[in-house]
């Protein structure tokens, strides 16, 4: 089932109506929004200039620092008079990011949400235990509201009281589960203290999950532990919240509501847009926001997308799952690596635990790196040679995936440098 | 089955680790019986037989040292030339490997630590008795 024709329109109507919404979106901006306009002032540039859909790429970049020098309300292009819903980040590395909707954006997030249950196969018959955080966070709230907009009945469940979730879940009969990957796990193991056929118990059949990073591993993993349909979701506040795209059941891939959000991929070093396919940062121009319209937004995110049309009928382009963020990007030896992909590799190793560490550093001219492994008492051996073909295995696959020449070292447990309880995961002395 | 439990510690190869394990045992009034270091590159592995094995494994996992404990046994050397070779022959008879050994002297008497596969280790045991080799209950 597709909730809007608009998802499967043909290429060049969906371009057309981007082009005409970007245009009018750069002249909103423009008109009322200081920092925009000092922005296209400094390039030069005026809405005028955007006559095609790759004249996106002469605006000027917005990063989350913009947010943080106009908190709170600077960015926003309405007066608040007209503002229905503020949203906040938590600011623990700074000052908070603030978001605001007018009735008209709230429109726009009901709509890109009703999509998102819909692509998942979620109905007006289907009960919604929605595990997502209310509160400033946009996760809850927009899942809330967007399953109201399709009909089905949403029970606001939040955070936390796993036990009790678990009752209103079975008691309630849920169909579908929207919460994060890991409190998915969470509530499955939890579930299963009572008996391996717990499921009998449970009328779930889909899940929207998202909010997190997420290996495709822990994918497979919650979708057997429930023995459900994987819907993925991908959002952030800055854009809409949950809703910018998600994965239908043909593919892995999320498909990003084209006629909403203008997305691009980024060298993120030089700036420069990718050929299509091709790996680099998400940046993301919003087509119908009012409250705060956002330019060419750097989102971080490292990710890939495709245009061709979907075995599902839908024709918005598809991204990959994020498989990094840019800030964590290391160049070693020329090549591209995220923390995320050899934590991946190193998740696949039998017997393993994650705590590892990333250590790029100078050997003459050359880039070096050194993955640092803890050997916790789960794959402690009295075997000498067991330990070493551990160290092999995660070599050998680290080479095999990601084309890196890595040394491998196992290290005592805890010796791996914490900050604020968060493990370091990469050090690179080259900067030093 | 006369096993005995000994304690394997994994170390990195690096200056003064060791002397930090062994200050934990010290202070810990931990007596070790028998010790054997294996190298390998650049971790090694510590074999300890102490006391209360399950004790000591605890008060390392609490400072964060990764160990293990694994069931070896100990045969008697018999004041005799060959008395070692009529033990690995009888395993070889049986085509028990030897996975490690090592020789532990405690006064008068000494002994040879022995580790096979774990699913083999009844049988070696059972295959020395009967050979009437001394299989001891701690060294």
């Amino acid at each position: 089932m597709i909730w809007n024709q608009a998802e499967s329109a043909p290429r060049e109507e969906i371009e057309a109506t981007q082009l005409e919404r970007l245009k009018e979106t750069a002249r909103r901006v423009y008109a009322i929004n200081p920092f925009y306009k000092r922005k296209f002032d400094e390039l030069g540039i005026t809405p005028e200039d955007i006559r095609t859909i790759e004249d996106v790429r002469k605006l000027p970049f917005t990063r989350k620092q913009d947010l943080r020098d106009h908190y709170p309300f600077g960015l926003f292009c309405v007066p608040m008079s007209e503002v229905v819903r503020i949203h906040s980040s938590s600011g623990t590395t700074g000052k908070p990011t603030v978001v605001g909707y007018n009735a008209h954006d709230m429109d726009v997030w009901n709509e890109v949400m009703a999509r998102v249950y819909t692509m998942s196969g979620v109905s007006a018959a289907d009960v919604v235990h929605n595990g997502y955080g209310y509160g400033l966070f946009t996760g809850g709230l927009g899942f809330h509201t967007g399953a109201e907009k399709v009909g089905a009945a949403v029970v606001p469940a939040s955070g936390g009281f796993t036990e009790r979730q678990l009752m209103l879940m079975r008691d309630f009969g849920a169909t579908v589960l929207a919460c994060t990957p890991s409190f998915a796990l969470h509530l499955a193991e939890i579930a299963a203290k009572a008996g391996s056929d717990f499921r009998k118990d449970y009328k779930l059949k889909t899940g929207i999950f998202g909010a997190e990073p997420t290996s495709k591993g822990l994918k497979e993993e919650v979708a057997k532990a429930w023995d459900i349909d994987y819907h993925e979701v991908y959002g952030l506040s800055e854009i809409i919240g949950p809703g910018v795209s998600c994965s239908c059941k043909h593919s892995d891939r999320l498909h990003i509501f084209e006629d909403h959000f203008l997305a691009e991929i980024i060298d993120p070093k030089t700036g420069e847009v990718l050929p299509e396919g091709e790996r680099g940062e998400l940046v993301i121009t919003t087509l119908t926001k009012q409250a705060l319209p956002i330019i060419r937004y750097r989102t971080g995110d490292i990710t890939s997308i495709v245009k061709e049309p979907c075995a599902c009928g839908r024709t918005h382009a598809r991204m990959e799952s994020i498989v990094g963020r840019a800030d964590d990007m290391l160049i070693v030896n020329g090549v591209n690596v995220y923390p995320s992909q050899v934590e991946h590799v190193i998740a696949n190793t039998e017997g393993v635990t994650l705590n590892y560490q990333i250590v790029a550093d100078k050997k003459g001219h050359l880039d070096k790196l050194e993955i640092l492994v803890e050997v916790s008492d789960d794959i402690m051996a009295d075997d000498v040679g067991a330990l070493e073909r551990i160290k092999k295995e995660i070599q050998s696959s680290l080479l095999n995936n990601l084309y890196i020449n890595a040394a491998v070292k196992l290290v005592e447990p805890r010796t791996i440098e914490r900050s604020v309880g968060k493990a370091v995961r990469v050090v690179d002395k080259r900067k030093e | 089955m006369r096993t005995i439990q000994q304690l394997s510690i994994f170390l990195e190869n690096k200056t003064g680790r060791l002397g930090e394990i062994t200050k934990i045992l010290a202070d810990a009034g931990v007596s070790i019986r028998t010790l054997e270091l294996v190298e390998a590159g650049d971790f090694g592995i510590l074999r300890l037989i102490v006391p209360d094995p399950e004790r000591v494994h605890a008060l390392l996992h609490d400072q964060g040292i990764s160990a293990t404990i694994t069931e070896v046994f100990a045969v008697e050397i018999a004041d005799e030339v060959g008395c070692f070779n009529r033990v690995v022959a009888a395993l070889a008879d049986e085509g028990i490997d030897i996975a490690y050994t090592y020789t532990v002297h405690n006064g008068t008497r000494g002994a040879f630590v022995i580790k096979t596969a774990q699913a083999e280790t009844a049988r070696a045991i059972e295959r020395l008795e009967a050979d009437g080799v001394k299989l001891l209950d701690a060294v």
